[in-house]
């Protein structure tokens, strides 16, 4: 029993309705150790997680702690197993102090009894030996923590596992947001807990970043296990290279080339902190890709373009001449269009049916001041048709829809408003493959009546096979731009993890 | 030729209109049977435009209420604004000045009052039940200091009483009002661009701003709606009371909430039935009109009322997850 490791899963599978989520996972983690969890998007990375803290039950496959199987169906039961988890949105609570947040759930009182008053000096001792004496950091203790740095709020996510006796504590993305000071106090805690014998798991897309903490890295790759390597046998281009494999054969359209005359141009495009001198131009019927780590700007350069959130200086240029564009209003009267990613929360109108969810960004075309039924009818029913939706006619209800039709209605709905600029956020998320070649012959038929397109997507090997040049941001910089047909995944992942190297930097000319 | 009669007549109560509240329609209709023969008064011409003359300051100030609850907002003052707005209409008549002068300072005040809770709520921040709380106190409060308690009496001018106390072709002029205001507040959120914004707004906020909605624009435009359709209530009353009194209106923000819910428009917005609305308000008032007939204590009439939401609300969530 002693030389069981600390935790091993074995032939983890989960399923989501008909795809395969997770297919026969195997992980081992042994006390002191820090494994790596890489992959891209929808590998498997968070499922996984998600069923070692309790918070997703597992359809398949065995989880055992020091040799002991156990059941891992709530959060729970995974706190009790001495499992923690730091998500990436941190779950403090934001009026309460860091004492407080630690004991959350657990307080200790002065009493046994439950109805005991709480003992807020002991809670606020405990709380200081844990973050000064073992963690080393100074956090204030008397504030709530809606008033701390980031950096701080997670310290006490951390001391709040150190208390809770967990063993195996699992961080995702936990620099994503960090300073460099902060991150390199991050990393020092990791020394500290793993000499501790805790034993961590540590999920990041900065692959450069993890490689220097820790000791085995685990890839995965589209529900499967492709790499368990110490991380002496690595480097950077070997794990991206682990993480994306193969690609898949997909359904892309031959490309259309582009015109020559430049549609949008943006000029030293800046929101501070977020993206900086953002310099490029589209030109008519051309497919501009752009991708990027979560975080990299790409989607708030978009939203900024769109005027849904405020820029500092820079200018944006339609057709050559300057837009003034302070909110969507004003954008979709420049005739600028924006398909958000998230369809659900920032696409659809789900009380409403199909004809109002298609019509509504362009209402003119029902009538000049009375909307007429007939009419949206009429425009509903031509696009249903043109564009393949399936669905029971302009009166069905939007959320009858399956994902992938849904999203043609939403394409619909900006074709409808005459777009010169037509930005598309990961356009075929969370639809299926048949839909997504679908809706790549859209977009490109969309270029080819004179669009200029802008796809952000976190799919490489989308953007590769659709678009005409691809544009790779990295830390709110355009860190290359790279012609799509001769470019490989490799170099944009590779473009999307390291800094920008001097000569990629004149970047944005189209051509 | 049949296909699109039948299309036109079910669009007015289809779901993409706000549904409505089959239930409560049926529920209307065995309640009207069996007042039949319970109280064989209540179907008198004259005890059915009285009743219908009962539900018009509820109807009116629900009309504009379904707007903001469609939106997935809530006005509280509409009780206060009624009382401040008939307190400024009477007294403008008892200082003489002309009729549609008095009427539209009255209606003025209902329509700043709107403007003051839509600039709180979009510009300022404040949560709109919060802010039309506030509101709703300051506007009695001002009543209140200014009559000292005492109603404003004498607007009695012959023109001014037509509005709220005469008849045309039998049936009262405040009924006929309340009919138009229906027709135009029909017209406006389901065959205008506005109507459509306000129902995108209550259904999804973010997707709303991200198909170019101007929604505080339109938010500030709702409560401005709903201020001045208290106001006309409060004309209205004025009108047929020829005078102002200091409590008029109080806790009808809470009678015009349920005449909505009881139509069928649920609080988290997106959909909106009108027509619902005005069963609702109709059938408070019946309900009123019923008890008093039977002889029931008035005491009893808030049980029953609060039960009527119950049942109602219970019923449209039924059939609802029926549907789902």
């Amino acid at each position: 029993m002693t030389n069981a490791p600390l935790l091993e899963m074995k032939g983890i599978a989960k399923r989501f309705g008909n795809t395969k989520a997770l297919d026969g996972i195997d992980l081992v983690l042994n006390p002191g150790e820090v494994l790596g969890l890489v992959g891209e998007n929808g590998a498997g990375k968070s499922t996984l997680m998600k069923i070692l803290s309790g918070a997703y039950a597992r359809d398949e496959g065995t989880i055992a702690v020091r040799g002991k199987v156990v059941d891992l169906n709530t959060p729970k039961d995974g706190s009790r197993a001495g499992i923690a988890i730091i998500y990436q949105e941190l779950s403090l609570f934001p009026d309460f102090d860091a004492a407080e947040n630690i004991f959350a759930g657990r307080e200790l009182r002065r009493g046994r009894l439950s109805a005991s008053p709480l003992d807020h000096s002991a809670m606020r001792a405990a709380a200081s030996r844990i973050l000064k004496g073992e963690l080393g950091v100074d956090v204030p203790l008397d504030r709530p923590v809606r008033e701390l740095s980031l950096s701080h709020r997670q310290m006490i996510e951390i001391a709040k596992a150190i208390s809770s006796n967990a063993d195996i504590i699992i961080m995702d993305e936990p620099t994503e947001a960090l300073e460099e000071v902060e991150r390199k106090q991050l990393f020092a805690i990791i020394k500290k807990l793993q000499q501790a014998g805790k034993a961590l798991i540590y999920v990041s897309h900065r692959i450069q970043e993890l490689l220097g903490i820790v000791s085995r890295v685990m890839v995965l790759r589209d529900g499967g296990t492709v790499a368990d390597l110490p991380v002496s046998d690595l480097d950077v281009d070997k794990v991206v290279g682990a993480m994306i494999g193969g690609s898949l054969a997909k359904q892309f359209p031959p490309r259309v080339p582009a015109r020559s005359e430049p549609s949008l141009d943006v000029r030293g495009l800046t929101k501070r902190g977020v993206f900086d001198d953002i310099t490029f131009s589209v030109a008519k019927g051309e497919i501009l890709g752009v991708t990027g780590l979560e975080g990299s700007g790409k989607s708030a350069l978009l939203r900024a373009i769109f005027g849904q959130i405020p820029h500092d200086t820079g200018s944006i240029l339609i057709d050559g001449k300057q837009a003034a564009i302070s909110d969507p209003t004003d954008a979709i009267r420049q005739h600028v269009a924006f398909l958000p990613a998230e369809r659900k929360t920032e696409g659809i109108f789900p009380q409403h049916n199909v004809g109002w969810n298609l019509s509504i960004a362009n209402l003119r075309t029902l009538g000049k001041i009375t909307l007429m039924p007939k009419k949206e009818r009429e425009i509903a029913s031509g696009y249903i048709s043109k564009l393949g939706v399936k669905c029971d006619g302009a009166a069905a209800d939007i959320t009858s829809l399956s994902g992938g039709n849904q999203q043609k209605v939403m394409l619909a709905r900006w074709l409808l408003t005459q777009p010169k600029v037509l930005m598309l956020e990961e356009p075929t998320r969370g639809v299926d493959v048949r839909a997504k070649a679908e809706v790549y012959t859209l977009i490109q038929a969309a270029a080819k009546d004179g669009c200029a397109v802008i796809v952000v997507s976190a799919d490489n090997a989308e953007l590769l096979g659709l678009c005409h040049r691809v544009a790779v941001m990295f830390e709110g910089r355009i860190s290359a731009v790279v012609d799509a047909a001769t470019s490989k995944e490799e170099t944009l992942a590779l473009h999307s993890v390291r800094p920008p190297q001097g000569h990629h930097l004149q970047g944005g000319t189209h051509g | 030729m049949a296909d699109i009669a039948a299309t036109r007549l079910r669009s007015p109560l289809t779901l993409a209109r706000g549904g409505g509240n089959a239930g409560v329609y049926l529920a209307f209709v065995v309640l009207l049977v069996a007042l039949g023969f319970a109280a064989p008064r209540f179907f008198t011409f004259g005890n059915l435009t009285d009743v219908l003359r009962q539900a018009v300051p509820i109807a009116v100030i629900a009309f504009g209420a379904t707007f903001v609850i469609g939106m997935r907002g809530i006005d509280l003052s509409v009780g206060s604004t009624l009382a401040l707005s008939g307190l400024v209409t009477a007294n403008l008549i008892v200082l003489g000045y002309p009729v549609p002068l008095a009427c539209a300072g009255g209606i003025a005040v209902g329509a700043v009052i709107g403007l003051v809770n839509g600039i709180l709520i979009t510009k300022v921040g404040i949560t709109d039940f919060i802010a039309t709380m506030a509101i709703m106190v300051i506007s009695r409060g001002i009543v209140l200091v200014y009559t000292q308690g005492i109603p404003i009496v004498g607007a009695s001018d012959p023109a001014f009483r037509m509005i709220g106390q005469s008849y045309v072709g039998g049936v009262p002029v405040p009924v006929i009002l309340t009919a138009i205001v229906f027709a135009i507040a029909f017209y406006v959120l389901y065959y205008t661009r506005f109507g459509r914004f306000v129902l995108s707004i209550g259904s999804n906020p973010d997707a709303a701003r991200l198909v170019g909605i101007p929604t505080d624009k339109v938010k500030i435009a709702v409560y401005v709606l709903v201020g001045v359709l208290s106001a006309f209530a409060g004309v209205l009353l004025t009108s047929r009371l020829e005078a102002a009194m200091p409590e008029a209106g109080q806790g009808y923000e809470l009678d015009v909430i349920a005449a909505v819910v009881i139509g069928g428009t649920g609080l988290s917005g997106g959909r909106a039935t009108l027509f619902g609305t005005a069963v609702g308000a109709v059938l408070m008032a019946v309900v009123r009109n019923a008890l008093n007939l039977l002889n029931v204590n008035t005491f009893w009439h808030q049980v029953v009322i609060g039960t009527i939401i119950l049942i109602a609300v219970a019923a449209d969530r039924f059939s609802r997850r029926q549907k789902a």
